[in-house]
């Protein structure tokens, strides 16, 4: 399925690389995609397949790249030739396990969800139409549930390959096939091998299904850390039956697993409370949805759930394992009539479904064959395009592909090809396609051109909407589905439209996405694909010069009083962005729609305040409101006494407010998260004492509003971290006996270095002391408040006193970091110095504020140092000295 | 009529008997707040202040109504197990400090914090717990440090397993050593100082012990301290293994018997802080004795205490159980009620809830109990909180004992060994039936005495509410009290 919808001429350009041309026909201009690795083929694929594939390349596998180079081969020659290649291409990797697997009706159910959802679909099609799905299979008749596999634009996998090979290739698709045409997904490996189950369901015969009563188990071994569907790395020792879920099965003492799956038949409609109990970890799904999770390494535990559940069978998966020391495991119910119990063994089915070896036959390798296979190989020039062992030059014959441009109707490209060339089944269009490229060498295509070329080459388009092309069409639209009950619109079903993307977005969060770390709407069960780096190499730069944006420098500066208003308008008593949207991971009221803390890393000022003054300006029009009202000719907001209600200066406020991104302060009436131990600093600071890593047992973490965030050794008297974002889960310092060793938390921490603050030196340049605290001469004299209740720290180094006080800024984009310092002695103190920072190994700046003097600059053991020489003046009896850095990253 | 009634007062008492002669009323916090109670004090104004293992301290308003509220009055301690109120302070032990803090401008928020004294180290252990300071009569701070289990990240540190005391400049002096995990320690109201331990490795049973200046508690784990110059008492002795408890002063002469042991499971499991009663009745008919805390069993426990040949010795009893929470701190409420400052976290205790606030009131009824079990020469003179059925206590067969003692030894706890049945020979009722003297035959010095009183009855044939009082008897008396 390929649009052609712009650029010929780029597009022709990537026909030549992605069929391989200019591997024989070398190009300084064009690199040729490289072809599938054959390392390990003969594990990869079946014996018959790559014989039907090499018999006839275009007619095993519709719209393959691969030409038929055996064209000048007939008849027991050519059929000769092919299987001696066919035992060469075995021996690589080999052999292809044939054996079958025994699995459950939920992993099917499971693939077959997955399949017409993650996005298989955009490209290859449906399996089943879209209103079948609504129905587990379960449900269906049994013919239904194992439909036969649909062409699409791939082979039945049941006679290509292996479930576990093709698990393996939609997990890591580049490592068979670092061309990159089929993008990753990001599955998991129970995911993976779910949908390899479900394509692959030609190979169930009808009597491999058997319904038997209880739960299927499935147990593991091996240092298991997480209750996950098929606990991807631990090795899978047995499956069973059993009829309860509160007794283990036979299992070794530590370090094991337990799946257990099955169809849980409900009685009564209704509310049903699940209870799940473990030490150590376990979850719960129901229907394919995490229903409880008590996850985790812990003593017994209990988490409940309660929902409510139709009358009928509903798929059922628990996931527990032990780790070492005790263990316990048990799951009850309640269901509407009845008490807390056991699920009685009445209520449990599960189906055991035999997938088959396939259609392969048996096939005994012939080392006479592989050998005369591998010089067939050589010969035919395979390793001109497939990565293998066997070196090879590249055929002589071929021309440079500057010299084909006169030559179009020739060779490969002539209309009837002859049996000396590598036949291609090229349709007319595409030999047009290829001529048109061929002869218009010269010529280089716009920036929009060829983004509209790589859009439609990579396929993007088959997702995403732009300039009116592409996205969820009529026929597949239906495919598009949200992963949340709650009402987001089309936008919570459609990947987002790609219009002005490069006007919208920064160029860096561009390649953040394409590179699969920029995942801003989990609420999509469509997932955006990794592609190959080389394919998308370009686009970011593509967007940003044909989409262009305005520049940033001319939007306003920083202003940190507008920040508190645009936190207010955000908040309830504001416009309410809180009831759709998350802060920095702090849930929204209602809808889960896009986190305004990560806005500043990825959405452009302009394009911003266009949405907010007119969603439908910028294509947005299902769910985002329009705040403003007409009156007289004139939008007025709805919230009257912020910056008079005008709409444009309030947006602005607002963009200020959103730019701090991580360090955006709490908007008001947004609801604390529901884990007890996260500590959510709102209007004033959070304080938790703990035993810090590398620091001290006696280490006070400071959470403040601005979102930047430290960690205070009161033992050594020394500032020892600094954070961004989310402040503090005192799970470590508060769940049981705890104790704890903690780090800094959230994002962009720092550690200062660890050097005591202030030293007495004689000269300037000596060395500074590398003793800490009390081995430094330091005393501990408290703590107290500042009027915005900030801690200052108070400590005495010999009988100089110093009040310390440490407290962010609010920064767009960055963190700042004030420290003020008042010092105090009974009398003159000379040679006192402070050290604002040392080593290089990090990025910080640094300046003096206030105080007298400068920062001067030394090596020193740790790295560079940045000390100031702090001259304390007769005040009264005493003697003080009082200045302030500011450290910035 | 009168039948159905002794049948029913014949029955044994249960717990919900207790709560007929003591109510409990719980607090209930508002939500997000999480009340694991590591301290407890009254403010000069009589409100309560409330420290919490998660580093809170939270001013108690209208703590008498329904509706008490909770403000924080500042977060960010590390475990504080221990508030103490003097000359407008607040006094509290952290982990790594005896520190004092204060509200200067009246809004119940702290404003200030002052360290007093940090001269112990600490290794970063979670179970180093200070316990919390006591104000001595000498006007000394007075602190117990629990032993550190398992890894200690910042370094193996001196002080653990000891009682120190702080004066109010912050110098500190190392008074007792060999505690295991003292979880309460109280200044009784004549002026010496008590201290509870918990079971476990060298300590064969829980314990309430008089913390003497230079005593030896009998666990070595801290004794390597005392090579330091700050420990200025005798060196205490690395002490013999698998000897009976009361033998060990012969091989180490600094060693201190408890006063009372408290028989495991018999009378509580885990002993953490205690207190006089003080309140000139208004808590019932045990003005004088000590109430502690249990931590495990989710219990109140009483103690009579009396001094014999210049030793503190007494018996315990059962008292409250069905507690939501096990208790770890209890304080006067200033009203004659008894706040009991509960968390489970990490130790597991009986009762329903992980955490609370409760407070114990006397419902204005006298529950039949023994009141007073004081030894005498000859065997044990009891005393009732009423009359009793003068008959029925004359039988000898209404009383029974027990007698065993505890294993010295580094396992963990020890069994009720060297087990006896004393033989009450004769007894005799005071003329207004409300002491009981027994005359016993096979007394032994440094052996607990368990009497099983289930004959006694009270003027209307009703049981004791608890029946049994374990009595410590570390000295034979040489005349009667």
């Amino acid at each position: 399925m390929l649009f052609i919808v712009a650029g010929a001429q780029a597009n022709g350009d990537a026909e030549l690389a992605r069929r391989g041309c200019t591997n024989c026909h070398v190009s300084s201009h064009i690199a040729s995609e490289p072809a599938p690795r054959l390392d390990r083929v003969g594990a990869r694929l079946a014996p018959e397949f790559l014989r039907a594939y090499l018999a006839s390349p275009s007619s095993a596998k519709p719209g393959t790249t691969m030409p038929d180079v055996l064209g000048a081969l007939a008849g027991a020659e050519r059929e000769r030739a092919v299987d001696d290649l066919v035992h060469y291409l075995a021996t690589l990797g080999g052999p292809f396990a044939t054996s079958g697997l025994d699995v459950d009706a939920s992993e099917l159910e499971r693939g077959r969800q997955l399949y017409h959802s993650v996005g298989c679909v955009a490209c290859h099609g449906p399996q089943e139409p879209v209103d079948d799905l609504t129905s587990p299979l379960w449900d269906l008749e049994l013919e239904s549930a194992i439909a036969p596999h649909v062409a699409t634009s791939f082979a039945d996998p049941a006679t290509t390959t292996n479930v576990a090979e093709l698990a393996s290739f939609l997990r890591e698709p580049f490592t068979a096939h670092p061309a990159g045409r089929m993008p990753s997904l990001a599955l998991d490996e129970g995911e993976a091998r779910a949908i390899a189950v479900y394509l692959s369901r030609s190979a169930i015969a009808a009597s491999g299904v058997i319904e038997e009563p209880g739960w299927r188990y499935d147990y593991f071994e091996g240092p298991i850390e997480a209750a996950t569907r098929g606990f991807g790395g631990a090795t899978w020792v047995r499956d069973g039956a059993v009829t309860n879920l509160e007794e283990l099965p036979e299992h070794r003492d530590e370090h094991f697993g337990f799946q257990f799956s099955g169809l849980l038949e409900v009685v009564d409609a209704g509310l049903h409370r699940f209870a799940l109990r473990s030490d150590d970890g376990s979850r719960l799904w129901l229907d394919g949805k995490l229903v409880i999770d008590n996850d985790g390494q812990h003593a017994p535990e209990t988490k409940s759930a309660e929902l409510w559940l139709s009358k009928g069978r509903h798929d059922l998966c628990v996931a527990y394992w032990e780790n070492e020391g005790g263990e316990e495991f048990s799951l009850k119910w309640k269901t509407p009539t009845g008490g807390d119990e056991a699920i009685p063994a009445t209520r449990a089915r599960h189906w055991r479904i035999g997938i088959g070896p396939g259609a392969t036959a048996s096939f005994a390798l012939d080392f006479a064959k592989s050998a005369r296979g591998r010089e067939l190989y050589r010969k035919f020039a395979c390793n001109a395009c497939h990565d293998t062992p066997i070196v090879g030059a590249r055929p002589k014959t071929a021309k440079g592909l500057a010299e084909l441009a006169s030559a179009t109707t020739r060779g490969c490209l002539a209309d009837e090809p002859t049996n000396d060339v590598p036949r291609y089944s090229l349709a007319a269009a595409d030999r047009e396609t290829l001529r048109v490229a061929l002869a218009q060498r010269a010529t280089n295509a716009t920036p929009r051109e060829e983004l509209a070329a790589t859009l439609t080459d990579l396929n993007c388009i088959a997702c995403h909407r732009r300039d009116d092309h592409g996205g969820p069409n009529e026929t597949n639209a239906g495919y598009f589905k949200a992963l949340v009950d709650a009402d987001l619109g089309n936008e919570g079903r459609n990947p987002p439209s790609l219009d002005r993307a490069g006007a919208k977005l920064y160029t860096p969060w561009i390649e953040r996405v394409l590179a699969g770390r920029g995942v801003e709407r989990p609420y999509l069960a469509t997932r955006m694909p990794i592609f190959a780096k080389e394919q998308i190499a370009r686009l970011p730069q593509l967007f940003e010069a044909v989409d262009a944006p305005r520049d940033v420098a001319t939007e306003a500066p920083f202003d940190e009083a507008s920040v508190e208003l645009g936190r207010k308008l955000a908040g309830e008593k504001g416009l309410s962005c809180i009831q759709c949207h998350s802060f920095n991971g702090t849930r929204s009221l209602g809808i889960p729609a896009v986190d305004l803390g990560h806005v500043a890393d990825r959405i452009r000022p302009a394009w911003f305040k266009e949405l907010l003054l007119d969603p439908k300006s910028v294509g947005m029009s299902s769910r985002m409101s329009t705040f403003w009202t007409e009156n007289a000719g004139k939008l007025e907001s709805p919230v009257k006494d912020v910056l008079d209600g005008d709409p444009k200066r309030q947006i602005d406020a607002l963009w200020q407010y959103v730019s701090l991104g991580r360090s955006m302060p709490l908007p008001d009436g947004i609801v604390a998260p529901a884990n007890e131990f996260e500590l959510v600093v709102r209007d004033e600071p959070v304080l938790c004492g703990v035993f810090f890593a590398e620091a001290s047992p006696r280490t006070l973490a400071v959470g403040f509003p601005e979102r930047t965030h430290i960690a205070f050794d009161v033992e050594n008297s020394r500032l020892v971290a600094a954070w961004r974002g989310h402040f503090f889960d005192a799970e470590g310092t508060w769940l049981g006996r705890a104790g704890g060793l903690e780090h800094p938390q959230g994002d962009d921490a720092i550690e200062f270095t660890r050097r005591a603050p202030f030293a007495l030196l004689a000269k300037a340049s000596d060395p500074w002391p590398t003793t800490l605290g009390r081995d430094a001469g330091y005393r501990r004299l408290g703590w107290r408040f500042d009027a915005k209740r900030r801690p200052i720290f108070r400590y005495a180094f010999g009988d100089v006193e110093i009040e310390e006080l440490d407290y962010p800024l609010l920064a767009p984009g960055a963190a700042k970091l004030r420290r003020r310092f008042e010092v105090h002695a009974p009398r003159r103190v000379d040679g006192l110095c402070f050290l604002a920072d040392a080593g290089a190994a990090q990025e910080l700046s640094v300046r003096l504020v206030e105080g007298v003097g400068e920062l001067t600059t030394f090596a020193g053991a740790a790295g560079t140092e940045r000390r100031l020489n702090v001259p304390l003046v007769a005040a009264g009896s005493a003697f003080t000295a009082s200045f302030e850095v500011e450290v910035s990253w | 009529m009168i039948a159905t009634l002794l049948a029913l007062a014949l029955q044994a008492a249960t717990p919900d008997d207790e709560a007929r002669y003591y109510r409990v009323e719980a607090f209930e916090p508002p939500p997000g707040v999480v009340l694991e109670v590591s301290g407890i004090a009254l403010l000069p104004d009589g409100r309560p202040l409330v420290s919490t293992r998660r580093g809170q301290v939270f001013v108690v308003d209208d703590a008498w109504s329904a509706k008490p509220s909770f403000k924080l009055f500042v977060e960010g301690l590390q475990e504080p197990m221990g508030l103490l109120p003097k000359d407008g302070w607040i006094y509290l032990t952290q982990r790594g400090e005896l520190s004092r803090m204060r509200d200067v401008d009246g809004d119940d928020r702290m404003d200030e914090l002052e360290t007093i004294c940090d001269a112990w180290k600490i290794s970063g252990n979670y179970h180093e717990y200070n316990f919390g300071p006591v104000l001595g009569d000498d006007g000394n701070f007075w602190i117990t440090t629990n032993r550190p289990f398992g890894d200690e990240p910042f370094g193996h540190q001196k002080w653990r397993g000891f009682a120190l005391r702080v004066t109010p400049s912050g110098e500190m002096k190392p008074m007792c050593c060999g505690l295991r995990s003292p979880a309460g320690i109280t200044k009784s109201p004549w002026g010496e100082l008590f201290y509870t331990d918990n079971q476990g490795e060298w300590v064969g049973t829980g314990k309430l012990s008089q913390l003497v200046d230079g005593g030896f508690f009998g666990h070595p784990w801290g004794i390597f301290s005392c090579a330091d110059p700050l420990w200025t008492f005798a060196k205490p002795c690395e002490p013999p293994n698998e000897v009976e408890c009361f033998k060990v002063r012969a091989q180490c002469p600094t060693y201190e018997l408890p006063a009372v042991w408290f028989p495991y499971d018999k009378v509580g499991r885990s002993q953490c802080g205690f207190v006089w009663d003080q309140n000139g009745g208004k808590f019932g008919p045990f003005d004088g004795q000590l109430f502690v805390g249990d931590q495990y069993q989710a219990s109140v426990i009483r103690v009579f205490l009396e001094k014999v040949r210049g030793r503190w010795q007494g018996a315990c009893f059962p008292f409250r159980k069905n507690l939501q929470c096990g208790v770890i701190r209890v304080a006067w409420d200033g009203r004659g009620g008894l706040l009991l400052g509960e968390t489970d976290r990490g130790w597991g205790s009986l009762g329903t809830k992980p955490w609370g606030l409760e407070r114990l009131v006397w419902t204005g009824e006298t529950p039949f109990e023994i009141r007073e079990m004081h030894a005498t020469p000859d065997g044990f003179e009891v005393v009732f909180t009423r009359p009793v059925d003068g008959d029925a206590c004359s039988a000898t067969a209404s009383w029974s004992f027990e007698s065993y003692t505890y294993m010295h030894h580094e396992g963990y706890g020890s069994d009720e060994t060297d087990r006896a049945t004393p033989i009450v020979r004769a007894t005799e009722v005071s003329a207004d039936r409300t002491r009981v003297r027994l005359v016993v035959e096979g007394l032994r010095e440094g052996y607990v005495h368990e009497l099983h009183a289930d004959g006694v009855r009270d003027e209307h044939g009703a049981p004791l509410l608890h029946a049994r009082a374990c009595y410590t008897l570390n000295r034979l008396p040489d005349r009667a009290p």
